[in-house]
């Protein structure tokens, strides 16, 4: 079945002297993969702009704005419309688990998925232990691992507000056992790179009234590699795999990959930017 | 050309030209004061010179004064300051410029810099001033003679001619303003013509105005010569004629648009054209404001328009 | 006036090559420049400083005061010599060396095949903090990375050449060769007509050349570009230097924009697209969307542009992985990979910390090795075991011991000696001397300066040649 969703990305700048010369960059556009369709998307920005759209890193369509003159208030609203496919994120194809749990410490598979087995500053944990983890059963497919991993991690960190910061480092969350989506996502690929699945960052919308956390704001989950499968998504701030309710946008090794709005400013004095974020996502049927 | 070092090379030539016209006033002011026919001449002098300068300091001792204007790195508006601010410019640009020009630039903040300031301060403010200008006269003939006559060369000379016609309202407000505080004391012929020839000196106008002007000095002729000749290269209308040649030349519009700096500066030089010296007279202070704003707001739209 | 010059028999002396009379290479420039009075000579060299001092070739170098210090590189005035047949070697070598790494960069952004292969380690590729996740993918245009290198060539005890490393990151130190050059022309310029002697003065064009066959696709006339961090970074003349030489403008980042992922610099008549960027701007600060967002050197969206195939980058971001001190050991393997050849020019024997194996060796015989941390420039934290106290000795332990990763050990190389002017003790004396080289590499097209940056430690018996440790340089005549 197809779901059709719009979402809005809204944000709004000030600064207390007006900027010179400025470039955003808005990594808030649905992306097209085998799961999800971005049909179409506007861009609205309430000063003239020169406006167009590149890729990033991790091949992820961006929309670049320049304003044109001095601004002292900017705000952009970028709308698209996307289908999303039902997914069941528990039907995978078959592979014997001992092979698969095999292929993580092979040589070819580490090489191939460096970039996401490498930590980062948001995600590495400096003491690398791995003993209070839940435990290992190779005789089982990597999923079910991971799936363990999530719930207990939905357990043992609670989900609030203002106790971490967007760069709040994974083990600092863990240790205040306190965070949002973003901090949820970076533990968990935190642990995966330890025990040597790949793993990595993404952003995206969440569809609204269904009870979600964090389907207010732009949304964060991680991404983990089954070998000799693919990709899955899974949203431990919600102890929940990604399904037809999740849009995602882009994916990189941690949040500063992932940001919504970079901007590169130029301006004569202080600036004091408020960034006001609303996402709006619903289903059309 | 990079609009930046566009930028650059306009400030070298507005600072150099800033450096000499500071050196300048200071030199024949403090000499004249010397022999002044009154006994506060001197006092007065150093007055001027502070007030040129633009600083609020008063009451300085004449070597605090000399120090101050002359070497103080911590005075934006000092000469040293003037040439290091030429130099840092005229060096960001090294591969656009000749090569003899950026030595000649080079040579003068090395004299600049390397001169003992106890000396200048005591006994050897003429030699300084002199031998300074001197360098920045080779600095002006290199600029002439050495670069290729493109927009390198024109971007240098319309800092140099906006700097220069800016100094010689600035000189002449100062000058005037003396002249008009010493009347109320002192309403003596000679003491007026004294400060006329002084004003003139400064812009080292006094004998050549003699060819032009026959009598003793008065302030009509005076502002006649510096403000309104149209020949003379130490005269605003000089300077804001040769501000429009270079900018002309910079131009590639035929027919420049009315929200140009080129239809600007034609625009209002016309109307300069036509002024009288009675205009000036009746409010000098008032003129040479106007003249002064429209001179900062023709450099503003030059450096928004080709520059940033 | 070289007549009373000896050399220590166990040093290798580039003159006299442990006989006591000039080699042939030497023996015309030796009998011409015995001409020469002593007088003659103190009066050329001051003639020469002067004009470096006028001309303004200058370095700066790093302190602690901000606006740092104008300094003349020093020069000497005898040149280096090598015979035609000797640099044919060294050019091929240069070539070959620097085609594999080339293919070893493009390799390590796409497929990994040589890291799948185990030919190199992947875990020192993936544990290299110049390796960049934002260059996987792209193909820059006409398939080169490492478009200007500069290897420093040694040349041992034994009279065989050594890489002593391979820089391919913005190499330095090219304007300094056609200084020299032109300044020793002017000085005995009768000596420089008798010798034939390779020119060197084609460099610019050349580089310009190569510039050119890296356009983007589809661009006939590309415009290109110097980029420099700015006047008060220690190599500025170098920089000013080459944009002059080519007829191309000197940009700073902030002159740059990128517009729709096209590069435009801002010109007194506007917006003109730049097809071509030199940049001699370190890859962390090209673009602080994608790098160090405090960067005010770069030009934000400059990536963008360049994945989208519409600018070249010279040389390519990302290429310090592959000048990295500890992927040095494994070049001969490197280029026996990609290109099916024995390597031309030797590698001197290296030992990595991080191999248990090595880093006992190194353990043991910190007194007889070079340790060099793997990711610095410049001479900065290399220690000399023969010239280290017991004390410094068992420092250096400790610091190896700290970060495995970060250091590698050398047998002691001895440089080669070449007479030069010594001016304390106003005699010629022999002094180490090293080789930077200049490759060019293009698309379809190849080029080394015929010679290079000769670099002499000016010392008594240091071994360390660069300019910020107090050396100096001279004029190198490849003989045609």
């Amino acid at each position: 079945m197809i779901h059709h969703y719009n979402t809005v990305y809204h944000a709004d700048n000030s600064y207390e002297l007006p900027v010179r010369q400025a470039v955003y960059q808005l990594l808030v556009l649905p992306e097209s993969n085998g799961q999800q369709q971005l049909l179409d998307f506007k861009v609205e920005s309430s000063s003239p702009n020169e406006w167009w759209t590149a890729t990033n890193a991790f091949g992820a369509q961006c929309i670049m704005l320049a304003p044109q003159f001095p601004v002292d208030n900017i705000q952009f609203e970028i709308k698209s419309s996307v289908n999303v496919e039902s997914i069941n994120p528990f039907d995978r194809p078959f592979i014997l688990p001992q092979a698969q749990w095999e292929l993580v410490s092979s040589h070819e598979f580490k090489v191939e998925n460096a970039t996401f087995l490498s930590q980062t500053d948001l995600t590495h944990f400096p003491d690398r232990d791995m003993s209070h983890l839940p435990e290992r059963d190779e005789t089982k497919p990597v999923l079910d691992y991971l799936v363990a991993l999530k719930s207990f991690l939905a357990r043992e960190i609670s989900y609030v507000q203002g106790a971490t910061d967007a760069h709040t480092p994974a083990d600092m969350a863990w240790q205040v056992k306190k965070g949002v989506c973003q901090d949820f996502a970076h533990v968990l690929i935190g642990w995966c790179r330890m025990i040597g699945i790949p793993a990595r960052y993404v952003s995206g919308y969440l569809s609204q009234g269904q009870n979600f956390r964090g389907d207010a704001q732009l949304h964060a989950w991680a991404e983990c590699l089954l070998p000799g499968d693919g990709w899955v998504g899974i949203d431990a701030s919600n102890d929940l795999l990604v399904d037809q309710h999740y849009i995602k946008i882009a994916h990189g090794r941690d949040y500063y990959d992932c940001s919504p709005m970079t901007g590169v400013l130029i301006s004569g004095g202080k600036q004091v930017s408020l960034h006001r974020v609303s996402v709006d996502m619903h289903a059309n049927q | 050309m990079l609009s930046r070092i566009a930028n650059n090379l306009f400030w070298m030539g507005r600072y150099l030209e800033r450096a000499e016209s500071m050196t300048r006033f200071t030199k024949v002011n403090y000499f004249s004061a010397l022999d002044g026919p009154i006994a506060i001449s001197r006092d007065l002098a150093l007055k001027a010179i502070l007030r040129m300068n633009g600083t609020n300091l008063t009451d300085q001792s004449e070597e605090d004064t000399l120090q101050h204007v002359t070497f103080a790195r911590d005075n934006g508006n000092s000469v040293i300051s003037s040439v290091v601010a030429a130099r840092e410019n005229g060096r960001s640009a090294r591969d656009v410029i000749s090569a003899e020009l950026w030595e000649s630039i080079n040579k003068y903040y090395h004299f600049v810099q390397d001169y003992k300031v106890d000396d200048y301060k005591k006994t050897h403010l003429f030699d300084f001033s002199q031998r300074a200008n001197d360098m920045v006269t080779v600095i002006k003939g290199k600029v002439d003679s050495t670069l290729v006559h493109d927009e390198t060369w024109d971007v240098i000379k319309a800092g140099l001619f906006v700097e220069r016609a800016i100094q010689i309202l600035r000189t002449v407000q100062i000058k005037y303003e003396d002249i008009e505080m010493l009347a109320k004391e002192d309403s003596s012929i000679a003491v007026r013509s004294y400060q006329v020839a002084t004003l003139l000196d400064t812009l080292e106008s006094f004998d050549i105005s003699k060819r032009h002007c026959t009598g003793a000095p008065d302030l009509t002729s005076a502002l006649q010569f510096l403000i309104l000749q149209p020949e003379f290269p130490r005269s605003f209308l000089f300077c804001f004629d040769k501000v429009r040649f270079h900018i002309d030349r910079l131009s590639q519009a035929k027919y420049p648009a009315k929200d140009s700096v080129e239809y600007f500066i034609d625009k209002h030089l016309s109307r300069m054209k036509y002024m009288v010296v009675d205009e000036v007279e009746t409010d000098v202070t008032g003129t040479i404001t106007q003249l002064t704003n429209l001179m900062y707001e023709i450099a503003g739209k030059i450096e928004q328009q080709y520059m940033s | 006036m070289l007549k009373d010059y000896t050399c220590d028999e166990v040093l290798f002396d580039e003159m006299l090559a442990k006989s006591t009379s000039a080699v042939a290479h030497y023996k015309k420039f030796v009998k011409q420049f015995g001409e020469y009075d002593k007088q003659d000579f103190l009066r050329l060299k001051d003639e020469a400083k002067t004009q470096f001092f006028n001309e303004g070739i200058t370095f700066a170098t790093y302190n602690n005061n901000a606006e740092g210090t104008e300094r003349i590189f020093p020069f000497d005035l005898i040149p280096r010599i090598i015979p035609a047949k000797e640099w044919d070697t060294i050019e091929k070598g240069l070539i070959q060396r620097n085609m594999a790494i080339n293919a070893f960069l493009e390799d390590l952004y796409h497929d990994k095949k040589i890291l799948k292969d185990g030919v190199v380690p992947h875990e020192l590729i993936h544990t290299s903090n110049n390796l960049l996740v934002q260059m996987h993918g792209i193909n820059p245009p006409g398939g080169i990375y490492n478009h200007i290198s500069g290897t420093d060539v040694i040349r041992h005890s034994d009279g065989n050449y050594y890489v002593l490393e391979d820089n391919v990151r913005v190499p330095s130190g090219v304007s300094y060769v056609l200084a020299n050059r032109n300044s020793l022309k002017k000085t005995l310029p009768k000596l420089f007509r008798q010798c034939k002697v390779q020119l060197v003065k084609e460099y610019p064009d050349q580089l310009l050349q190569m510039l050119h066959t890296v356009a983007p696709q589809g661009v006939d006339e590309p415009t290109c570009v110097v980029l420099t961090p700015g006047m008060y970074n220690s190599a500025y003349f170098e920089h000013s230097f080459l944009a002059q030489s080519m007829g191309v403008e000197l940009v700073e980042g902030r002159d740059l924009f990128v517009e729709k992922n096209f590069v435009y610099m801002k010109t007194i008549y506007g917006p003109k697209r730049v097809d071509v960027i030199y940049r001699r701007v370190d890859d962390l600060f090209i673009d602080p969307l994608e790098f160090r967002s405090d960067s005010a050197l770069g030009t934000a969206g400059l990536m963008q542009a360049y994945r989208a195939g519409n600018v070249a980058l010279v040389n390519a971001p990302g290429t310090g992985v592959a000048d990295d001190k500890a992927v040095y050991i494994y070049m001969p393997e490197i280029i026996k990979y990609y290109l099916g050849e024995e390597a031309i020019l030797r590698n001197v024997p290296t030992y990595r910390c991080e191999k248990d194996d090595d880093f006992k060796y190194v353990m043991e015989n910190v007194h007889q090795l070079v340790v060099k941390p793997v990711d610095e420039s410049g001479g900065y934290g290399i220690s000399i075991g023969t010239e280290l106290t017991k004390a410094q000795i068992e420092e250096v332990k400790q610091t190896v011991k700290a970060n495995r990763r970060k250091y590698i050990a050398q047998p002691i190389m001895s440089l080669s000696v070449h007479p030069t002017y010594i001016e304390e003790a106003d005699t010629f004396e022999p002094r180490h001397i090293d080789l930077r080289t200049f490759c060019l590499l293009g698309k379809d097209f190849q080029y080394v300066l015929p010679g290079g940056l000769t670099r002499v430690a000016l010392k008594k018996g240091t071994l360390i040649v660069n300019s910020s440790q107090g050396g100096g340089s001279k004029d190198t005549w490849i003989l045609s």
